[in-house]
């Protein structure tokens, strides 16, 4: 493990040495929303908590070509596009990081990994920025991920008064470090790290319990979930801003004789979701699409996983515009239970 | 590879089942579709349209071209219906599981079909007769909504009741002027048969209504649930395990299934 330090007026110089061969990605104001867009020599924003948007913006984007097709009935020939070219993104939160390592257990899987994923992570580099102080709706600690969590990340940053320690997690972390070198100071400073890891981050009882899938699952069938439904606006904001929602859908645009299938962002609070061809579907109320997406996330994802598809980052919780924040739907559930 | 890039394939020819379902014969231009097993599905596309999950209905051999029976139901499978021999169409697969067929080999064979849920079956129909000595009886029970949406007609009345220990027992919903056969929905039907269930594996697949009663009538029939199967389909978009859309609790249709035995249906939650 290769450990820096980086004095904080030189961050600017090893930002730009990130710049020289990648797309530099990282949290900027815009119209008072912090995003994460590509930087173009801005100084980051770095806030507690998290950018609006996650990083599944860049490496699975909202919409992305499959392929163009050119022809007729009889004749059609098939073009795939370009390979993705790098991209750094700096300023990433330790759970936006650990997200991605969650959605390449499923994204990655053999033997049909997901191309167009597998080339863009391969292609990014994710330098991440440990938390000194929580954001207002973050909740990690609570799901088992750390202010300090190196998980997903190539290297961290560990923030210090007057200066950065830099970790290198990855062999790409490491080659980015050495490209940096003349702006480092090969010197240690655990403490920073340290204090990271003891971020205070607010504990959330409901989600914390070691039983929460199956305390889940014994209340699938409870009326509950029709009294949530009554206040979901089906919006999906919920989804699209998690960083660990990856459901997608395939859809074919035409012009003329040319055409692309295109895949984006789908979300199972969608009414037409899983609506099938013949009328027939699984999940057919609001209610029945609000209980997939807390079951998934917290008890069948984490069944085969090991791990919840939830990392704490509060995107949820933020945006939902009728205030359905996992945190309070766990404790409301707690108290049907109770 | 891009595992969500069809193959472009040529639809060779185009038979008409009934009023709604038709069957494509179809072949990759390129490089030959791989080698699947009974049960599995592909992804059939029409450019410019769309894709569908559809099980494919052929049995595997060297250099055979692909059947898929397709029921007019939506977008997709409308404009199929539209299609002509020549034209082209995206296929990509095979995906799923399979029917577990070595692990019934000894045993007799009891299918049961409902509308365009013979098409799956007729895969591993065909399969078994394939291999006729390695099996003991294979009874055939399907019914449609009228006689005039019976699929595969030839196989029902000609091919199969010809091979030696298989029988065949077609029912309809409701009967027309020539109709001569049983008049009964295929649950009660089967039933009525009282098929033996000592040693024998049960397959079913129908639209999920039929399903869901034929697996309790195969119950009181006497079938253990891990001896009876069936394939389930459930919206899909990638095919390939990614999108999320046919997961049923921790399973996806896709790649867990389709091929289900009652046994693990059970273990799931209602969602399908």
């Amino acid at each position: 493990m290769t450990m820096n330090l980086l004095p904080s007026e030189r961050l600017a110089e090893f930002r730009e040495c990130l710049a020289a061969g990648a797309r530099l990605y990282g949290p900027v104001e815009v119209d008072g929303i912090v995003l994460f867009e590509e930087l173009g020599g801005r100084p980051p924003a770095i806030r507690p908590g998290n950018p609006a948007n996650s990083l599944k913006s860049f490496l699975c984007p909202q919409t992305e070509a499959v392929f163009d097709f050119e022809g007729g009935y009889t004749d059609v020939a098939l073009r795939v596009p370009a390979a993705p070219t790098a991209q750094a993104i700096f300023g990433v939160r330790p759970c936006d990081a650990v997200a991605l390592e969650r959605v390449s257990r499923v994204l990655l899987a053999e033997p049909f990994a997901d191309e167009s994923y597998r080339q863009r992570r391969e292609m990014t580099t994710i330098l991440t920025m440990a938390c000194r102080e929580a954001g207002p709706h973050c909740f990690c600690r609570s799901v088992g991920v750390s202010p300090a969590d190196g998980r997903g990340s190539d290297v961290v940053l560990y923030p210090a008064d007057g200066h950065y320690l830099l970790e290198a997690v990855t062999a790409r972390g490491l080659s980015v470090l050495q490209s940096a070198g003349a702006f480092l100071d090969p010197a240690r400073d655990e403490a920073a790290r340290a204090t990271c890891q003891s971020t205070p981050v607010p504990l959330i009882g409901a989600v914390e319990r070691e039983d929460l899938a199956a305390r889940l699952e014994a209340v699938a069938l409870h009326p509950h979930w029709d009294e949530l439904a009554r206040r979901c606006l089906g919006c999906g904001a919920c989804t699209f801003l998690c960083p660990t929602c990856y459901c997608f859908a395939l859809f074919d645009t035409v012009r003329g004789a040319r055409g692309r299938r295109s895949r984006g962002w789908d979300s199972c609070q969608f009414k037409d979701y899983s609506l099938m061809a013949g009328g027939h579907d699984p999940l057919p109320t609001k209610a029945s699409r609000i209980r997939r997406r807390f079951l998934h996330k917290l008890s069948r994802f984490p069944a085969v996983q090991g791990e919840y598809a939830c990392v704490g980052c509060g995107r949820c919780g933020g945006t939902c515009p009728v205030g359905l924040h996992l945190a309070g739907v766990l404790s409301e559930l707690e108290e049907v239970l109770r | 590879m891009n595992p969500l890039v069809p193959q472009v394939a040529t639809i060779l020819a185009i038979r008409e089942d009934t009023p709604d379902v038709r069957t494509f014969t179809v072949r990759p231009d390129g490089e030959d579709f791989p080698p699947y097993r009974p049960g599995q599905c592909a992804m059939l596309s029409l450019f410019g349209v769309g894709e569908a999950m559809i099980s494919i209905t052929s049995t595997w051999a060297p250099e055979t071209a692909l059947e898929f029976s397709v029921k007019r139901a939506g977008r997709v499978t409308s404009a199929l219906h539209q299609a002509e021999p020549g034209h082209k169409v995206g296929v990509r697969g095979p995906y799923g599981n399979s029917f577990p067929v070595d692990q019934w080999v000894g045993h007799d064979l009891l299918f049961v079909g409902g509308g365009i849920g013979l098409a799956p079956l007729r895969s591993v129909i065909n399969h078994c007769l394939g291999r006729r000595a390695e099996f003991g009886r294979v009874d055939i029970v399907y019914g449609a909504r009228s006689p005039r949406d019976l699929c595969f007609r030839q196989e029902l009345f000609e091919s199969w009741p010809k091979v030696p220990g298989a029988s065949v027992q077609v029912t309809v919903d409701a009967a027309d002027a020539e109709w001569e056969g049983p008049v009964a929905l295929v649950p009660p039907f089967l039933e009525q048969l009282k098929p033996d269930a000592a040693g024998t594996f049960a397959v079913t697949c129908g639209p999920p209504v039929m399903i869901r009663y034929t697996l309790q009538a195969l119950t009181r029939l006497g079938f253990p649930d891990d001896r009876v199967f069936t394939t389930l389909e459930l919206k899909m978009q990638c095919g390939v395990g990614k999108c999320g859309r046919c997961s049923i609790g921790p399973k996806y249709v896709c790649i867990d299934g389709p091929v289900f035995s009652a046994a693990e249906l059970k273990s799931l939650p209602a969602e399908y």
